[in-house]
């Protein structure tokens, strides 16, 4: 890695960035925030992806067990991180469940976040709450088994960083982020994904996206992007190459030209891109391509014959 | 035998299998699975999945292997259902054995955050029909209960674990859902699983269990020291010790699956092998060995 790499990757995304998001507003003006799940969604079938923001809308629906539990993992561990250490001066590994409910506790009694508001209001119910508590800690048991203890030198659990152009926020979902930024772009973003069913391929997808959106928000390009899969335990590194770049950002364009197309247009069955994806697919049986995908192609079931 | 006695201080618990032994076993499906999935045109893009149910099918009756699922219903499912659910709460709470009436509510409150229908379903019953069945709820969670271990946050216990591995480039996955999980890596102790089944204890029970075993073994890079099936329905509990031996079973099996898999994918007839399973068997209706048998 050269002195300036990171940075140099950096400007030459930059410079290609800012117009290309323009361009896919065409002119709209209204806030729109992007992440790795838009840009993944919008890639798999446009169409379908257009249908779901035209008929639920892309807002925020409010917290619940399977949207906070990867918030107050984090959380959890930040705390536990930022506490007084014991005599000896060192963090001992913590237990997932202990620091979870310790998070939960401290959320309810002191609400400091959005998250913590929710745990701590009184419409939210003790089932609730122990469900949070429960994926909580498989999501952080996950991420201490992958990336170990101590955790590797200078992690930092900050979220990722936000770029802005325009009306447009891209947002990068990062979990941790290991070394030092430098010019040189010597740090990783990780990624922690609890299930590797979409395959590999959308996974070097989902790190596309994150080295983009890390990149563009920090002025500098990571050397690469890591994703853990906690089911598989397999380790997917893509390096934040150029072309692995410029693939992220293709794909965080497409999704906010079919963010603004879906204000006037919905499902199209022209833009269906048919796959794996129909068999679990809300609209399959509103969806003609999807329908005859599934009776062709796709009429294997989990790559078996299906008998009439 | 309880759960709570494995998860004892001074358990017998074998030495968890570890190294070589692992890398052999990925190696050899590996190989079974790349030729297969060449053969049979499976991709990553387009892959065979395969779960635990996939596996014992496959090896016990093709024919049933590719016949879709009717909707799971009913009170059986229910039932075990309730138990899953107290088995995760009391993983992440204590649950007071005294207290069973307490532990269903729980149970049935998991349940619903879980998007589960089964409180509605439970709702459509008549009033004496649901009240037989929480009847039968509580006894079954109580007898989970009794041999379920103090909540200790020290063995890491976490719910629906999620293990899976990728073959031929991903061609071929083979995933499953462990109901609860204990130690094991990055901790010191022993990696423990533990499946819940609402109804009787079956034979098929153990294949289920190793298939997991060998599954958590590859994805940790070392084997759980056991995996112990609890079964609400006649409060019998199975518990296996991992050895070598049992995690080459899984193995084979795998490759044997696999290897029916791609005849089935190249067309031929999938084999009708009628057993007691019979009865419950969406093909029934199709499967004229299967009527016969059931006959």
């Amino acid at each position: 890695v050269s002195a300036g790499a990171g940075r140099e990757r950096a400007e030459r995304l930059l410079a290609l960035a800012a117009g290309a998001v323009e361009r896919a507003t065409g002119g709209l003006d209204e806030p729109m925030r992007v992440s790795w799940y838009d840009a993944l969604d919008a890639d798999r079938c446009p169409a379908e992806y257009r249908g779901r923001l035209a008929e639920l809308g892309g807002d925020w629906e409010g917290w619940s067990p399977v949207i906070a539990a990867r918030s107050v993992a984090r959380a959890a561990l930040l705390t536990y991180l930022e506490s007084p250490p014991p005599p000896g001066g060192v963090h001992r590994r913590p237990d997932p469940l202990t620091i979870v409910r310790d998070q939960i506790a401290m959320a309810r009694t002191n609400p400091v976040r959005s998250v913590d508001e929710w745990l701590a209001d009184a419409t939210t119910t003790d089932h609730e709450r122990r469900a949070t508590a429960a994926r909580a800690t498989r999501w952080l048991t996950a991420l201490l088994r992958m990336i170990g203890w101590p955790l590797p030198p200078r992690t930092s659990l900050d979220d990722g960083p936000r770029w802005r152009a325009g009306s447009v926020t891209v947002v990068a979902s990062l979990d941790a982020t290991s070394g030092r930024v430098t010019a040189a772009g010597e740090h990783e973003g990780l990624v922690l994904v609890t299930s590797s069913g979409r395959g590999v391929a959308a996974l070097r997808d989902r790190a596309c996206v994150e080295a983009a959106a890390m990149t563009l928000g920090r002025g500098i390009a990571p050397a690469a992007v890591v994703v853990l899969t906690a089911d598989a335990g397999d380790r997917i590194c893509v390096a934040a190459s150029d072309d692995a770049l410029a693939r992220g950002l293709d794909l965080i364009v497409a999704a906010v030209r079919e963010r603004v197309t879906a204000r006037s247009v919905g499902y199209d069955e022209a833009d269906t891109r048919p796959g794996q994806h129909c068999r679990t697919c809300a609209r399959a049986d509103r969806c003609p391509p999807g329908q005859a995908w599934l009776a062709g192609p796709g009429r294997r079931r989990k790559g078996l014959p299906v008998l009439p | 035998v309880s759960v709570a006695a494995l998860l004892a201080p001074g358990a017998d618990l074998p030495e968890p299998v570890a190294g070589t032994v692992l890398d052999e076993l990925r190696g050899m499906l590996e190989h079974v699975a790349s030729a297969a999935a060449v053969a049979a045109d499976w991709t990553a893009a387009d892959p065979l999945r395969l779960t635990k149910t996939a596996v014992a099918w496959l090896i016990r009756c093709p024919r049933r292997a590719v016949t879709p699922d009717s909707p799971a219903a009913g009170r059986d499912v229910a039932l075990g259902a309730v138990v899953d659910a107290a088995t995760k709460v009391a993983s992440v709470r204590r649950l007071d054995p005294a207290d069973v009436d307490g532990a269903v509510d729980a149970a049935l409150g998991w349940l619903d955050v879980d998007g589960a229908d089964t409180t509605t379903w439970l709702e459509s019953l008549p009033p004496e029909d649901r009240d037989t069945f929480m009847h039968d709820a509580a006894d079954r969670v109580g007898r989970m209960l009794a041999g379920w271990p103090p909540l200790d946050p020290a063995w890491w216990p976490r719910v629906d674990d999620w293990v899976r591995v990728h073959l031929a480039g991903g061609a071929i996955s083979v995933a499953g859902k462990v109901d609860a999980a204990f130690g094991g890596p990055p901790t010191a102790r022993p990696g423990v699983l533990v499946e819940v089944k609402g109804g009787m204890w079956r034979d098929e029970h153990r294949a289920d269990a190793h298939l997991y075993a060998l599954l958590s073994a590859l994805r940790d890079g070392r084997a759980p020291a056991a995996v112990a099936t609890v079964c609400a329905g006649d409060g019998r509990i199975n518990v296996e010790p991992i050895r070598e031996a049992v995690l080459e079973s899984a193995a084979l099996r795998v490759t044997q699956a696999i290897g029916e898999a791609e005849r089935l994918a190249h067309g031929e007839v999938p084999v009708a092998n009628p057993g007691p399973y019979c009865v419950t068997c969406p093909a029934l209706p199709d499967c004229t060995e299967g009527q016969r048998y059931s006959a």
